[in-house]
């Protein structure tokens, strides 16, 4: 049962001969195995398995995120079934290139194949009820931990996950706790990789800590921007409500605001404050919260702004701060008194074009 | 599941968040009733709006992913905006010390590999305060991480809308002036 191709390197026959064992005692198992439906499974599962729904997700997140267009739901999942076949296959290549000359990796090559049509086939039967069944929501507590100590669940639970081929590697232990512990490190790892890629600057980091670390920076940035910019808009217009855009979207009717008081003397102020806002970006100002943040990871329309801002004046950044000292006050309802009676008589078409201009 | 940067996304995010600035500003009205209960303070409304945002971005998203789920249950109970904002607080109390510990942290032990490993799961922790819906024990780290990928893809949306949304009102308000 051992096959073991031509090796070009005497120095490897050594090698060889070893995972030749290693891979008879599988090929050995499986040949048992293809008669034996349950033992199979059973056996995949030690191998480890990869859950089938994960990949649409994985792929349509990532793909989305690098500017691929979308697909459906129904596509993915499709997608998905392909891709966790050849995602099998790709493996066992994978690791015949680590090591093996080209005979060897022939016969190994094969030999998944063969393993992966049987899946496949498996699948096909029972794609159907999973694509249909597909409750996003019971995936997750529903899947198996990918522990071999789980066998007997994932023979049960054989109908909602697919298996990936895992090969043991050389010198490393073949125990199913220890494929199985492999195949989660490596779906982590997987992971990170992917992270690293969405996380900008992440990919001069080495190692797990680094990497965590810049993607809660990253995070964190992220829901400070939305803060500052909820804080902005909220800033901009003193009465929370949308009637006028909600006549746009929605044809709603609502209470019209209540009108403040204007103060005519602020109105120069706000004249001002609001020209620069539209000039500068409003995180290369000199609000504190987003000072550093900005600087990290500067959105990519503020590459334009930012080099236009810093030629400002400074008195311009003097009046917008103390502007901005002044927002965050309480008592600053006043100065947006001047925003809200002029915003009572906004035209409907403005914030319209605006809007539908940027989107 | 739709793509986060996708038009129908936008268009559905900005739908959301309109809606439940309204449905604040609606709840506010009510339960002040007098004649200047539009007036919130600055705080108040940026509460609002920041509330509303991350509700209509988990809403729009769709189900398919854990976060959604723990920002839409506590905001759909009775009293929105109070617990929206005590959540909020308590995350970002949450987050502060557990970074600060993370960062703080040296180990006395003498072996590398443990200390790196300490580091590795004080992050994970960490990582899980920040990412809504990882403070669940049932989450394990492989799907933390797949969490934590989706929701950065879907806020970067986010803070595109909102930008966008601000920079119109702002536009529209300054046309006026000027």
């Amino acid at each position: 049962m051992a096959h073991i191709g031509g090796g070009p390197l005497s120095s490897r026959r050594a090698q060889q001969q070893e995972t030749s064992v290693v891979e008879s005692h599988f090929q050995g198992l499986l040949d048992d195995v293809m008669v034996d439906d349950d033992r199979y499974r059973a056996l995949y599962g030690a191998f480890g398995y990869l859950q089938q729904q994960e990949w649409p997700d994985l792929s349509s997140a990532c793909y989305a995120g690098f500017g691929a267009p979308p697909r459906a739901a129904q596509e993915t999942s499709n997608d998905g079934n392909s891709f966790s076949c050849s995602g099998s296959i790709s493996s066992g290549d994978g690791d015949s290139r680590k090591r093996k000359p080209d005979a060897h990796a022939n016969a190994k090559k094969t030999l998944s194949q063969n393993d992966c049509k049987r899946t496949r086939g498996k699948q096909q039967q029972l794609c159907d009820p999973d694509q249909n069944a597909g409750a996003a929501g019971k995936r997750k507590p529903e899947r198996p931990r990918p522990s071999s100590r789980k066998k007997p669940e994932v023979a049960t639970t054989g109908e909602r996950t697919d298996y990936i081929h895992v090969r043991a590697r050389r010198g490393q232990a073949t125990d199913s706790h220890s494929l199985a512990e492999r195949v989660r490190r490596e779906r982590i790892s997987e992971r990170m990789r992917y992270l690293q890629e969405l996380v900008p600057g992440c990919d001069k980091v080495t190692g797990k800590a680094g990497m965590l670390d810049e993607i809660i920076n990253y995070v964190q940035s992220l829901q400070k921007q939305v803060e500052f910019l909820s804080m902005k808009i909220a800033a901009s217009n003193p009465v929370v409500n949308f009637n006028i855009v909600d006549d746009l979207f929605g044809g709603r009717r609502l209470n019209p605001a209540m009108a403040l008081p204007v103060h005519g003397q602020l109105d120069p102020s706000c004249l001002q404050m609001s020209a620069m806002q539209q000039m500068q970006h409003p995180q290369a100002a000199g609000f504190g919260l987003e000072m550093m943040v900005g600087n990290q990871y500067p959105p990519a329309q503020s590459a334009a702004a930012t080099p236009a801002s810093v030629s400002a004046g400074a008195s311009v950044e003097s009046c917008l701060d103390v502007n901005g000292a002044a927002a965050w006050d309480i008592g600053s309802q006043n100065l947006f008194a001047g925003f809200d009676a002029q915003f009572q008589s906004v035209q409907s078409d403005c914030l319209l074009d605006n809007l539908k201009m940027e989107m | 599941m739709q793509g986060p940067s996708t038009k129908s996304f936008r268009q559905a995010f900005l739908e959301n968040l309109l809606i439940s600035l309204q449905l604040q500003q609606e709840h506010t009205s009510k339960h002040d009733s007098s004649s200047l209960g539009a007036a919130m303070s600055l705080h108040e409304r940026k509460l609002a709006v920041k509330s509303s945002a991350d509700v209509a971005m988990a809403a729009a998203r769709g189900p398919g992913a854990r976060w959604t789920r723990a920002i839409l249950a506590p905001a759909s109970s009775a009293c929105k905006v109070q617990r929206c904002r005590r959540i909020v607080i308590r995350c970002r109390g949450h987050k502060r010390t557990l970074k600060r510990s993370a960062r703080g942290g040296g180990g006395s032990t003498s072996n590398g590999g443990e200390v790196a490993r300490r580091l590795v799961r004080r992050r994970t922790m960490a990582l899980r305060e920040v990412i809504p819906g990882g403070r669940d024990a049932a989450v394990d780290e492989a799907t933390l991480l797949r969490e934590a990928m989706d929701y950065v893809v879907h806020l970067r949306a986010q803070v595109d809308v909102l930008r966008q949304v601000s920079e119109a009102v702002q536009r529209s308000g300054s046309s006026i002036l000027q």
